[in-house]
């Protein structure tokens, strides 16, 4: 009898003996058993280095195969991984570090110095090379967590504040592989293309669908749409994931894409945000024989909904139905469940809700609450209100409405307006800052500030060249706009909505 | 349109003029400040694109163009002079 897999790394260590090809980067190839390899011997380096079942290990490493080994060797060795997005700087990376109070930091030998110097003062973690832990020996693993432990942290971030972990148990994220698989078909003849980052929930969960299949990943990083459109073509890729601005890049800047046949492409998948019904067209016309699917998911619930690709045509702004093993439900401001066509709060309850955000128990009980419309003491659960705002049609099939709160979505990313606030006060050119999200074709929102000076002849340019040290890119406002004043509420708090509705109404 | 005239310097400035603004970290651009080493995120380079198209009616379906004229703000002022010469 096989047993089923319970642990992260039970994925990977069902094809320790396949000679099948598991990871293409570049030039670089490996199989299934050299992958395993590898994790085995990344785990040892933990041990030796004093990990301990529970502790954490962030990973900050370029997007490739170590990145996918280490991921796979903090769960053998019983630890919890927390990926840091390496386009994130300085003060980014060690908030991650010193939140999680990660035990060690896997990197390379390049970066080494970077992360040293942030580290510094602030947190406590010891710096594991890559470059050593591939030469580390192999040595016996314990073998006691369950599906319950904590196997990842991943940071994201809200309305507010600094990034927040969200805590995924091993229980998690194989549902969630094992979900996205069934529903997209995934089999251990897919080739997939990994374009996302790693840290973000549907970036990781394509590779753990991978893995879980012994099927093939392709990590790419991309600067034009054509070096996707060439490892579409080159490596025969039959699945990929992109988020919006992707296919805004595929659809209008990509002039390869109109001369290649991609005959291999089985399906794309999209989630991250919505994607405009012109861009779905094109996308449709430009790969005719392609299936689009388009999902929705948030971190703390890790996957959500998809939107089976035959619907497409009769609901082309919808974000489908509940994903396998799951149930979604709109709930009403006053607790209800909402009738058809009636707008709320958009509720999961499944196998993937997250166990709530690291060390931050206030917040986690916005978000992680018990299930509405079943008390505990008859079998409640624990669900998660998702703060987005959706309505569910006569047929089952929600759509996205926008957020209730302030939060900002682009490219993919979330941010929140109170961190680029942040960055643009340290300036100390301002007396007041509000950061907004308004629409965007490519990004689905931009960053916006709007600020109140100290000085009348506050120069912009220096400012958000300031900020663009501090922030990662897809955070700097891209526009910095100088008011008398800000809007306030009748509490005395900023009108972000006003703010908003004054840039986007026409007059 | 204005800018079916322009000469190459008013290319030059209106170029290196959106560089600045819309990629901050990079500001003030020299003519061998480097593009395509992680300085521009892929959106970054979208949108770059879609400004030249709108800006100087440059396509990328265009015969030879080449990614590699986004190198540096000197090079891609010098394939914008010579497209519309």
């Amino acid at each position: 009898m096989i047993a089923a897999p319970v642990l992260l790394h039970d994925l990977l260590t069902a094809h320790a003996g396949s000679d099948r090809c598991a990871l293409v980067h570049g030039d670089r190839t490996l199989d299934y058993r050299a992958f395993n390899d590898a994790a085995v011997r990344f785990a040892a380096a933990l041990l030796e280095a004093g990990l301990e079942r529970g502790d954490r290990a962030a990973i900050f490493l370029p997007r490739g195969m170590e990145e996918c080994i280490a991921i796979f060797a903090v769960s053998r060795a019983s630890g919890v991984f927390v990926p840091i997005n390496a386009l994130l700087r300085g003060q980014q990376i060690s908030h991650i570090v010193a939140d999680c109070a990660a035990r060690v930091v896997i990197t390379n030998r390049e970066l080494a110095p970077m992360v040293a110097e942030c580290l510094q003062g602030s947190a406590e973690a010891r710096i594991l090379l890559v470059e050593d832990m591939a030469q580390a020996e192999p040595l016996a693993l314990p073998d006691c967590n369950i599906g319950e432990d904590l196997a990842a942290i991943l940071y994201t971030s809200g309305s507010t504040g600094r990034p927040k972990g969200v805590m995924l148990s091993h229980r998690n994220l194989l549902a969630g592989a094992r979900i996205v698989r069934t529903y997209l078909g995934i089999t251990p003849e897919e080739r997939i293309l990994s374009v996302l980052p790693f840290s973000f929930d549907y970036g990781l969960n394509q590779l753990l669908t991978a893995v879980e299949q012994g099927a093939l990943t392709v990590v790419l990083t991309f600067r034009f749409g054509d070096d996707i459109v060439r490892a579409l073509r080159d490596h025969r890729i039959t699945a990929l994931a992109g988020v919006p601005t992707i296919w805004a890049i595929l659809t209008r800047a990509s002039p390869l894409l109109h001369k290649t046949e991609l005959p291999h492409l089985r399906y794309v998948t999209n989630s991250g945000g919505a994607v405009p019904s012109q861009t779905v067209g094109n996308l449709r016309r430009m790969l005719p024989n392609t299936a689009i699917v388009l999902m929705y998911g948030l971190t703390e619930a890790f996957r959500s909904t998809y939107l089976p690709p035959e619907e497409l045509d009769r609901r082309p702004t919808s974000i489908g139905k509940a994903i396998p093993e799951c149930e979604i439900f709109i709930v009403t401001e006053d607790g209800r469940r909402a009738k058809p066509g009636e707008p709320g709060i958009l509720v999961h309850r499944g196998p993937t809700v997250s166990l709530g955000y690291w060390n931050r128990p206030e917040e986690t009980a916005k978000v992680l609450k018990a299930n509405p419309f079943r008390t505990p003491d008859q079998g409640g659960d624990i669900v998660c209100y998702s703060g987005d705002l959706a309505v569910e049609d006569e047929d089952g099939f929600f759509s996205f409405i926008g957020r209730n709160d302030a939060m900002i979505k682009s490219s993919g990313y979330r941010i929140s307006p109170s961190e680029v606030e942040e960055a643009i006060m340290a300036t100390g050119h301002f007396r007041h800052v509000a950061v907004i999200g308004l629409p965007d074709d490519f990004a689905g929102q931009k960053v916006h500030a709007v600020a109140v000076a100290l000085e009348r002849d506050v120069a912009v340019a220096p400012v958000l060249q300031a900020v663009a040290g501090t922030l990662a890119a897809y955070m700097v406002p891209r526009e910095l706009e100088l008011v008398d004043a800000l809007p306030v509420t009748p509490n005395g708090k900023v009108d972000y909505r006003q703010l908003v509705r004054e840039r986007t109404d026409n007059g | 349109m204005q800018s079916a005239t322009a000469p190459a310097d008013d290319i030059a400035a209106e170029i290196y003029g959106y560089i600045d603004k819309r990629f901050p970290a990079l500001a003030p651009v020299a003519p061998d400040t480097a593009l395509l080493d992680g300085a521009i995120d892929s959106l970054g380079f979208l949108e770059l694109i879609m400004f030249l198209g709108e800006r100087f009616n440059i396509s990328m379906e265009d015969d030879g163009f080449d990614f590699q004229e986004l190198a540096t703000p000197e090079s891609l002022v010098g394939f914008v002079s010579r497209v519309r010469a």
